[in-house]
């Protein structure tokens, strides 16, 4: 069966001196009803990707044209704009990472749900309205009708991401793109707003591109993870592959940082040294200098990703396992 | 919102208070008082000086002089007007509809093109229309408001005689004529006016609501607005446009005291019988009173000014406005 | 600040406007050698009146057969001083008060703050044609006097602000702390720190100042004849705009290319200063 969502050799680019390679040859897809989740740190091209999913990069960005996002059946990169504004909302929507910079802060919350069902749907005012408190229900805001009225700096930040869910899901769409949907909220608004996002998912349907910074947040989410470094996948597996064997020295790393209760916690802080600067990604793989098992072969010679019988991963490890530091 | 418009109204009585202290310092600075050259006028009826002299008191102690000035122009007496033979309210008063109505005109000018401008240059910010709009902008922003007017005039008046050269009304026609032609006479003699000197608050509005609309479309909520599917005029008009006005509202209180010293030169160039005109013709005819009357009314009118803008603030951004 | 100048001088349009500034200022320095004639001198009464540009008058005559380029490039002298001295003592007189409201804070502050929201309010022309009215014939150093008295208080209150944003950091606290003096605060840390505003609005300042006392000389109530200053020749070639427009046009033109050379130096400086500013 064909994928609801492809996506092939994604490379989004920024003008510059040198220019910035953001995202650097991305292929995924995503099945119906399926949740991806894209992980890496600040930096590494998550964002964009999903940004420029819905050809939503501004100046001086540039998505390159042999770059593909294939959803039923046509490339939404080459689509019209007005073509392309047809899907955006109704059949993918996307819910952003800071809630209160996200909303509109002069509009109601009832003109921000309602103008997108408007957009989309021949929908009477009054209909609108209706289905706008539907939605507020839908994701558990209280005394939903009164709060079509308010203003995005009257509610709390909890409040205000679930308003940007009911946006976003105002249209049913196929597919929810979230973007670190609870990285500006606390910690226990966290919880409730994934649980949310887990619960609906199943009750509609819809297929969900999580991406986040943390492998805690989308562990009970997701059904496959792609770890992303430096513009780049360099490990994509099922959910539970990554967390049981990890393939990549990153993806360790990256789930060394999430702290659990089944071990002791030994190293709570990031990984040591940060993502390289977009414009310059160092030779060979991108990720050595900052990899412990690093040796010649790393830093001249770029790895390609291969599949093995887990998943795929972006390392030379894979041809020289001896080479594993232990 | 009730305390608020009250606690800001009392801040305007008190400037306006401070501006009534502030003429009446400058009137005790000045060399004599302010009756001095009026009384040698042999024009003057004697009388008149005197009772001038008693209500302001200009014989008694400088503490009473200044409660009895601030209670005189409390109650609207600016003192007499003596090219007129009248109190210099009622000179001023005569005068004030034409003033409004140009200032008016040129307010719709400056906000209705400055706004338009500004924002399809911030739509296209960096672009070549860009560039050449900003150099327009700046170079009219840089030209006097009076030598505009008589470019304008040389060219739309005396030139092309499309339109008329001085004055509010024609001075022959007017009255015989009905009430459509009357209120057309009156749009072609407001035209070339309001359009010098809204031009110049044009310019400056532009720059400023480009920078407005810059700051906007790089926000957050305008890629959430593109992401949901909204046509690009909605984005920009719904969403862009209602949060880079809310600056240009500020831009409204301050272009006030532009745009009232610009009818000062306005009204010269094109003899347009209004309040300014009659400031500068006081000035030449030494009619004190008619000036700071003037003056005082202006500084009124820029404290008025700024609390509609302040009011129109609350109103328009609704993290400014109180729960009710 | 070495820095500030480089950014400034890449500027594209500000080497402009700095070029301009300077050719200005050396042509208004050297106005006697440029011009070609006497600005009052009536050159021939009846054969020369109101004589189109030519060679001989680039910029034309007017009534007294005088040549205009000459009156023009005599009239920057005037216009160009008073707008840079009256630029100066407002800048001089607003940075002492905005020092002295943000320094002492508490009644003196408020006093004084209260006194310019007052100044404020009322719109600047009609504050100096109460002046002039008043005081009538004030003179050229009356003039500067008047303009550089009633424009301060912007400046009075931009380096209050920035006195209280710079008072609160805490580098002041760590001078106060090795016994620096109030005199050394303002002079090693104080000024040196908001030297920059204040350098943007005097270049501004100067341009509208220009502008300022152009609207006056037009009125008649700023620079009098014959003493020639732009805003006086504009106003006496409005009387005859139909038959030498030329005697209009020409001066006019020179304020704007002057202010547009002011406007974009300022902006170029103020970018400099602050790169987020568009």
């Amino acid at each position: 069966m064909k994928p609801l969502l492809e996506v092939r050799d994604l490379r989004t680019t920024f003008a510059g001196n040198p220019a910035t390679r953001a995202v650097d040859g991305v292929n995924f897809t995503l099945d119906v009803g399926e949740t991806l989740a894209i992980v890496g740190e600040s930096g590494c091209g998550k964002t964009v990707t999903a940004l420029s999913i819905l050809g939503l990069i501004d100046e001086p960005g540039r998505i390159e044209p042999e770059s593909v996002v294939e959803f039923g059946g046509v490339n939404l990169l080459t689509l019209e704009a007005r073509e392309l504004r047809r899907i955006r909302g109704a059949e993918i929507a996307m819910v952003f990472q800071e809630p209160a910079t996200s909303l509109n802060p002069v509009l109601t919350v009832e003109t921000q749900i309602t103008e997108t069902l408007r957009a989309h749907r021949t929908i009477s005012r009054t209909a609108a309205r209706a289905r706008a408190t539907d939605l507020l229900e839908l994701v558990r805001i209280p005394q939903a009708a009164e709060r079509l009225g308010a203003y995005p700096h009257e509610l709390s930040g909890g409040m205000q991401q679930r308003v940007m869910i009911a946006i976003a899901l105002s249209c049913e769409p196929k597919v929810l793109i979230a973007d670190e949907p609870t990285t500006a909220l606390d910690v226990t608004v966290q919880a409730q707003i994934l649980e949310l996002l887990a619960e609906l998912q199943g009750r509609l349907g819809m297929a969900m591109l999580l991406i986040s910074h943390d492998l805690g947040v989308v562990a009970g989410l997701a059904d496959r993870i792609a770890v992303m470094y430096g513009g780049q996948i360099i490990e994509q597996a099922s959910a539970a592959a990554i967390f049981e064997r990890p393939m990549h020295p990153y993806t360790e790393a990256l789930l060394k940082a999430v702290p659990r209760l089944d071990r002791p916690v030994t190293r709570l802080s990031a990984i040591a040294g940060s993502v390289p600067n977009a414009a310059t990604w160092p030779d060979g793989c991108r990720f050595h200098p900052r990899c412990p098992h690093a040796w010649d072969r790393c830093r001249t010679s770029h790895p390609e990703l291969t599949p093995t019988a887990a998943g795929d991963v972006r390392c030379w490890l894979t041809d020289e396992p001896h080479r594993r530091v232990r | 919102m009730h305390r608020f418009v009250a606690a800001r109204l009392l801040q305007a009585v008190a400037i306006v208070f401070l501006v009534g202290t502030l003429t009446f310092l400058l009137l005790q600075l000045a060399p004599g008082d302010p009756l001095s050259s009026t009384s040698s006028s042999l024009l003057v009826p004697r009388t008149v000086v005197e009772q001038q002299r008693r209500a302001f008191g200009l014989d008694r102690p400088i503490l009473e002089q200044y409660v009895r000035y601030l209670g005189n122009l409390a109650r609207g007496d600016f003192g007499y007007s003596y090219r007129e033979h009248r109190p210099a309210w009622h000179a001023i008063r005569d005068r004030l509809p034409n003033t409004l109505l140009l200032a008016a005109a040129a307010l719709v000018v400056t906000f209705g093109l400055g706004i338009g401008l500004g924002v399809a240059q911030g739509l296209r910010a960096g672009s070549r229309v860009d560039d050449v709009l900003s150099l327009v902008s700046l170079t009219v922003y840089s030209t006097p408001v009076f030598w505009l007017g008589i470019v304008l005039l040389l060219l739309f008046g005396e030139t092309l005689r499309w339109l008329p050269v001085s004055g509010a009304t024609d001075p022959v026609v007017y009255d015989q004529l009905s009430l459509l032609a009357q209120a057309w006479d009156r749009i072609r003699h407001l035209t070339l006016p309001a359009v010098t000197l809204g031009a110049i608050g044009a310019a400056a509005t532009a720059r400023f609501q480009r920078a407005a609309m810059l700051d906007v479309i790089r926000q957050d909520f305008i890629r959430t607005a593109r992401a949901k599917g909204l046509a690009e005029r909605t984005v920009v008009l719904r969403h862009a446009l209602r949060n880079a006005l809310l600056p240009v509202i500020t831009l409204f209180g301050l272009a006030f005291p532009l745009l009232l010293g610009g009818t000062v030169l306005v009204e010269t160039v094109f003899a347009w019988p209004g309040m300014g005109k009659l400031t500068v013709d006081a000035i030449h005819g030494r009619d004190y009173f008619v000036v700071t009357g003037a003056a005082v009314l202006a500084a009124v009118m820029v404290v008025l000014g700024n609390l509609l803008a302040d009011i129109l603030y609350r109103v328009l951004d609704p993290r400014t406005r109180e729960a009710a | 600040m070495s820095r500030t100048l480089r950014l400034v001088w890449q500027d594209r349009r500000a080497r402009v406007g700095l070029a301009l500034v300077v050719l200005f200022a050396l042509l208004a320095a050297f106005a006697s050698v440029v011009a070609s004639h006497d600005p009052t001198a009536q050159l021939d009464l009846v054969g020369k009146q109101y004589q189109p540009p030519s060679l001989a008058h680039p910029f034309g005559t007017d009534f007294y057969s005088r040549d205009l380029l000459s009156r023009v490039l005599h009239g920057a002298r005037i216009s160009l001083s008073i707008a840079v001295l009256s630029v100066a003592v407002s800048i001089v007189l607003g940075t002492a008060v905005g020092l002295a409201a943000g320094l002492a804070g508490g009644l003196v502050d408020q006093v004084l703050m209260r006194g310019v929201d007052g100044a404020l309010a009322m719109p600047r022309l009609f504050l100096v044609l109460v002046v002039v009215a008043l005081w009538e014939d004030i003179g050229v150093v009356g003039l500067v006097l008047i303009l550089g008295l009633t424009s301060w208080f912007d400046t009075s209150r931009i380096v209050r602000a920035e006195v209280l944003s710079v008072k609160s950091r805490q580098f002041i606290a760590a001078a106060r702390a090795v016994g620096l003096g109030l005199r050394g605060i303002v002079g090693r840390h104080l000024l040196p720190n908001i030297a920059g505003p204040i350098i943007v609005m005097a270049t501004l300042g100067i341009g509208q100042m220009i502008l300022l006392e152009a609207g006056l000389s037009y009125l008649g109530v700023g620079v009098r004849p014959p003493t020639p200053s732009w805003g006086q020749i504009i106003a006496d070639g409005q009387q005859v705009l139909r038959t030498a427009p030329w005697v209009a046009l020409f001066p006019g033109l020179a304020i704007v290319v002057t202010v547009l050379a002011f406007s974009l130096l300022g902006d170029g400086v103020r970018r400099a200063l602050d790169p987020r500013s568009q």
